[in-house]
């Protein structure tokens, strides 16, 4: 068998290079909030596909798809908004008509938001924005054309959501995630920066999804359909005892077989003491 | 207060739309308007499970294109006469309608109705954001399967990105023995799994087939079996009556020692 095993482990290595890649890629296809000089800032993911530099393509959001991400990032983080907290809107390249600058307005103020304001370079989004009644700031265009994920750009504010992240979610942040809440299998973290689940984690969480190797995973109960931290790709078992706090990182005193370190697990309380 | 209520389930064959009829006749049979709504566009079953097939003669479809009026569209059940079925059309299929003719229709129906129940179609496409669209509350159905619990997960996921907070869930086609011997899902673990609301346990029951296959909901019949009265007193749960869950593993005994333990009121 050890020529089948030589196999299985390339391939598991090649996967989880291009899974590691294209998560890298999709990053920014997400919708987001952000405080940018104390005023609440919502971004939305540019119109076009995203290329990489290794030419891999994120394809963009659907209109449908992000209204839908929209009321999930709302409902994980609405209790940290005073009631009709105005919003900037960022549309990026995005062409948003009148109707759709309604459905935005319902949405956030069903969370007691106010659309105040719309950020936008693209000429017809500007004029529909002021069709629908709101204010209009015309940025000029400062992305590229192509927009490529480049190395070297500083991570993102952490990410709190207070929420149950259920199958088939997907929370992708350029940063670190905090889920108070529990995570199921079959949803998925991905996060540039540390993941944090102040529950239960029973889905996929990949930590330092763009190659840092100190990323952690921690969880009230740690027990992931599978866990990544950079490229290290782990199988997890169930905690020995009901309540047992766990911390995810990749030892670098310990080696497998290959010579690489891999992801370890141990239990919170004895985590800082022994490895920060 | 009329509610609006989307049954639904991500995963097909877990029972839907027998759980639609079955709630939606219970309800009628509490004393409530009812009114049935068959959401699964081109793939009609409602109709057949409550044995009103032949009396459609327009859809959901005419009423939305003003072919023909609402209540002319509504099939009235006469055997319970609280309750009415609005079909959907068989020929067309899931892009016939859009989200925001169903909500106004379901807006309408329940300026007449106490309940206006959504038989949703399985999957997580089109025609379920369709179905949801009119909708306020959700009973999400699900059998102690993982791969039904999953879906389901999945769709209280899509239903609380789409504002219907309130879901309650129904486990269906459960057999106690199995439970008891390890090899099913208890209803504790699905509870574990999904956190949400338990609305009623309805027991793996072969009435359930032939009910089906007459056009006769279960709890219309003379003597109810077991899983005609757990629909029944999901009904009353839905009422906001508090019932406790059957114990279900008196139905293994025999008669007689079912009603020893009723009559001792022993379980």
């Amino acid at each position: 068998m050890p020529e089948l095993d030589a196999d299985l482990s390339t391939a598991t290595a090649d996967e989880a290079e291009t899974v590691a890649a294209k998560e890298h890629d999709s990053v920014t296809q997400q919708v987001r909030f952000k405080t940018i000089n104390r005023q609440l800032h919502l971004l939305l993911p540019p119109e076009r596909d995203i290329v990489s530099e290794d030419g891999e393509t994120a394809p963009a959001l659907l209109w449908s798809d992000l209204l839908q991400q929209l009321q999930q990032r709302l409902t994980g983080t609405e209790r940290f908004w005073e009631a009709q907290t105005p919003v900037y809107l960022q549309t990026s390249d995005r062409l948003i008509d009148v109707p759709q600058f309604v459905e935005l307005g319902e949405a956030l103020q069903e969370y007691n938001l106010k659309l105040k304001q719309v950020i936008t370079y693209r000429r017809q989004t500007a004029l529909n924005a002021v069709t629908a009644g709101l204010s209009v700031e015309q940025a000029v265009a400062k992305e590229p054309l192509k927009i490529t994920t480049n190395v070297g750009v500083p991570s993102e504010d952490p990410l709190y959501l207070k929420m149950t992240v259920r199958a088939g979610m997907e929370i992708r942040h350029a940063g670190s995630v905090i889920i108070f809440g529990d995570v199921h299998a079959g949803a998925e973290i991905i996060a540039d920066g540390d993941i944090l689940v102040w529950g239960k984690l029973r889905g996929l969480a990949h930590a330092g999804a763009r190659g840092n190797r100190l990323a952690v995973v921690m969880a009230l109960s740690l027990y992931p359909t599978q866990l990544r931290i950079a490229e290290a790709i782990a199988m997890v078992d169930p905690p020995k005892t009901s309540f047992c706090p766990e911390v995810a990182f990749i030892d670098t005193n310990l080696l497998n077989l290959d010579g690489e370190s891999g992801i370890s697990i141990v239990k919170a309380v004895d985590y800082s003491k022994q490895f920060a | 207060m009329s509610r609006s209520i989307v049954v639904t389930s991500g995963k097909g064959g877990v029972g839907k739309t027998t759980t639609s009829a079955n709630l939606g006749m219970a309800l009628a049979k509490l004393g409530r308007k009812v009114v049935l709504v068959d959401a699964d566009f081109g793939l009609r079953n409602l109709d057949l499970l409550l044995g009103l097939e032949n009396r459609v003669v327009y859809t959901a479809l005419e009423v939305i294109a003003r072919e023909c009026k609402l209540d002319q569209a509504l099939v009235k059940d006469k055997r319970q006469p609280n309750l009415s079925l609005l079909a959907a059309p068989q020929t067309r299929n899931k892009t016939a309608i859009t989200a925001a003719h169903m909500k106004a229709l379901v807006e309408v129906l329940s300026r007449h109705f106490d309940y206006v129940l959504v038989d949703c179609p399985a999957g997580i496409e089109t025609g379920f954001h369709n179905a949801i669209a009119g909708a306020k509350e959700a009973i999400i159905v699900t059998t102690p399967e993982i791969s039904a619990v999953r879906d389901a997960d999945r769709v209280i996921g899509l239903l609380e990105a789409n504002r219907i907070k309130d879901i309650k869930l129904i486990v269906n086609r459960l057999r106690p023995a199995m439970v008891k011997n390890n090899d099913m899902m208890s209803v504790e673990d699905i509870l574990e799994i999904l956190s949400i609301k338990l609305l009623g346990v309805i027991p793996e029951d072969e009435q359930v087939i032939v009910s089906t296959n007459k056009g006769e909901p279960l709890v219309l019949s003379e003597k109810l079996p077991l899983a005609g009265i757990a629909y029944e007193n999901t009904a009353k749960r839905l009422e906001g009556m508090d019932i406790p869950l059957l114990d279900l593993n008196a139905s293994s005994g025999s008669v007689l020692s079912r009603l020893q333990r009723w009559l001792t009121g022993k379980s």
